[in-house]
């Protein structure tokens, strides 16, 4: 399992890249894996307010609705919008081109309190 | 009682023919005044006729996936609004002919025409015509109409409701659905699988807001995924016209525009010329007959039943509630209206069906509960239909192991939905369907793993990492 090792990651399976003063997220290689072949995005708007461990949206598959939890609080400033025909992308590419939200106004103490990769790659066993 | 009371009825939907049929079935002598078409609304412009449209929205999405099901279907489909209408004039023309022949062999008598009552220890039905028939028991069945809310200019073309659509010639591109009920979620399913673009405007924040949370959420995505546009959480409160497009505003704030405006905001009782104050028939603040559990009104020798008297305004609702007044006219013993184990069905894509308790409602009422669901999408069955969407989800009490609610989204799930009806009907328990052999493979095996599920192993799940059983012994 591919595990980036400039990377946040939380428990969820999510992973976090900061990128200036917002952040990126994604669902990792273990998920995408253990998900397969993803055919629908349920994601929130531009400006919805998210909550760390809460539910988001979901990812669909012909085996199982996933729910997508937030690793912060935050806002939604950006909506990958190449996921609404081709959510598959997340599979071939789950931490470049598979990006899902662009979220700003968090709290720098809480994207810290993260794992890193290392701490990831223990939990993954 | 006399087998030769004789009945009158007004009003020929589900509630007045299936009395009609039930009363002269058990010998009474019965008189029928509809005013237009038997079956009421719901075979005139209701029920029926929208179950031809939502198969044909069933059809086209089938259509639009035939690649995958290794069927060239060369040209696009071309859904044809006049040629379906026609259609469906043909399908009602028949069903009524069908009712027809059901009331000439029961020998009861039909009169087209409006009627009104005239109160007395022998009610009076005065036909139109001035005729009078005097009648020893009278059933008040005069149906509901579409609410029309005064602030919205209604045209019956652009600006309707459900009633009038089969007026149209055309299918517009575009079309605003106000509502987020039962009505408009259908409709935007049907439109959106006909090429229309929907936008749905909404009181509530999401689709069906009153049915069982899970339902509601799962409706919301799969409006998303057919890319049917939801709004929700701010009433329309005004619509305007701009160059042929309708703009519906919340105060200032423009919501949406399209080419045509459908408003599913509900139904209204309808007692116009049933002379109600002038009878001293009590009524309520919707406007809607008062009736007691035996659908007796104030008034001696009076009853209603259906959408006149409000409350679940369903047809086989009106029908059961018939059936009880007839019932007690004829002195005959019958089990009595349960509102609590009505299933509700709702025909979007895919369907929804719910019967009893809703999680939420379940909570308040204090019963420790356990949940369990099943996933149609973990069914072989569902994969060879093409039709994964959706799930069952059943809440049993703890201890008692009584099955309190039942509420599914998935292919054919308002014809599943009957056997979660039969056991809350009847104070069942879990144990009734899990000791039931479901036949393999069917969409019914899904509500059998969600019955596994509430307190033991589906057989089809992910392992549970701790059983909860409850005391109460198995039968």
């Amino acid at each position: 399992m591919l595990v980036p090792s400039d990377l946040f990651y939380t428990e969820d399976h999510i992973w976090v890249k900061k990128v200036v003063d917002s952040v990126l997220i994604g669902i990792t290689d273990y998920a995408q894996n253990s998900l397969g072949e993803l055919q629908y995005l349920d994601l929130p708007s531009v400006g919805d307010q998210l909550s760390k461990g809460v539910s988001y949206g979901s990812a669909e598959t012909s085996k199982s609705v996933s729910d997508l939890f937030s690793p912060l609080d935050a806002v939604v400033a950006e909506v990958n919008t190449v996921l609404n025909d081709t959510p598959e992308v997340i599979n071939n590419s789950p931490y470049d081109d598979g990006w899902i939200l662009r979220l700003t106004d968090y709290k720098i103490e809480e994207l810290e309190a993260l794992l890193d990769a290392k701490a990831y790659t223990e939990f993954l066993g | 009682m006399s087998a030769t009371l004789h009945i009158g009825i007004i009003g020929g939907g589900p509630a007045g023919y299936v009395a009609a049929l039930y009363a002269a079935a058990e010998g009474a002598q019965v008189t029928l005044v509809e005013q237009a078409g038997m079956g009421g609304t719901c075979l005139q412009r209701g029920c029926i006729p929208t179950k031809r449209l939502v198969t044909i929205s069933h059809l086209l999405h089938k259509m639009s996936e035939s690649e995958r099901y290794g069927i060239d279907l060369g040209a696009q489909p071309l859904p044809r609004w006049e040629k379906m209408c026609t259609g469906i004039e043909q399908l009602v023309s028949g069903v009524e002919k069908g009712l027809d022949g059901l009331m000439k062999d029961r020998k009861i008598t039909v009169i087209q025409s409006t009627a009104k009552p005239i109160a007395g220890v022998k009610p009076i039905i005065q036909l139109v015509d001035g005729e009078r028939v005097q009648v020893d028991r009278l059933l008040l069945c005069t149906g509901s109409n579409s609410h029309k809310p005064a602030l919205f200019p209604f045209n019956d073309r652009s600006v309707c409701t459900s009633d009038e659509i089969w007026q149209w010639q055309d299918l517009p591109e575009s079309l605003v659905i106000v509502g987020e009920g039962v009505i408009a979620c259908e409709f935007a399913f049907i439109f959106n699988a006909m090429g229309v673009k929907v936008t749905m405007l909404g009181m509530m924040d999401k689709p069906l807001p009153t049915m069982d949370q899970n339902i509601s959420n799962i409706i919301n995505r799969e409006m998303k995924k057919k890319k049917i546009q939801f709004k929700g959480g701010k009433p329309v409160s005004s619509l305007k016209q701009q160059d042929n497009l309708w703009q519906a505003y919340s105060d200032d704030e423009i919501l949406a525009c399209a080419e045509r405006v459908l408003v599913c905001t509900g139904r209204v009782a309808n007692t116009e010329g049933l002379g109600l104050q002038s009878n001293n028939i009590k009524y309520d603040h919707r406007g809607a007959i008062i009736v007691d559990e035996f659908m007796r009104t104030n008034v001696p020798h009076i009853y209603a039943a259906g959408d006149v008297t409000g409350g679940i305004m369903l047809a086989h609702a009106a029908s059961a509630q018939a059936k009880v007044a007839i019932a007690h006219m004829l002195d005959i013993k019958y089990h009595s209206y349960d509102a609590d184990s009505v299933p509700y069905a709702v025909f979007t894509t895919p369907e929804v069906a719910a019967v009893g308790l809703t999680e939420a409602q379940a909570i308040d009422r204090e019963y420790d509960i356990s949940i369990g669901s099943f996933d149609m999408r973990a069914l072989g069955k569902a994969h060879a239909m093409g039709d994964i969407a959706g799930g069952v989800k059943l809440i049993a009490e703890v201890g008692s192991r009584r099955l309190l609610g039942a509420h599914m989204v998935g292919a054919n799930v308002t014809e599943l939905i009957h056997e979660a009806t039969l056991i809350i009907a009847r104070n069942g328990l879990v144990d009734d369907i899990t000791q039931t052999i479901h036949a393999h493979p069917t969409l019914s095996e899904a509500v059998l793993e969600a019955a596994e599920d509430i307190f033991d192993q589906a057989c089809h799940k992910p392992l549970k990492q701790e059983k909860v059983k409850s005391h109460a012994s198995s039968i």
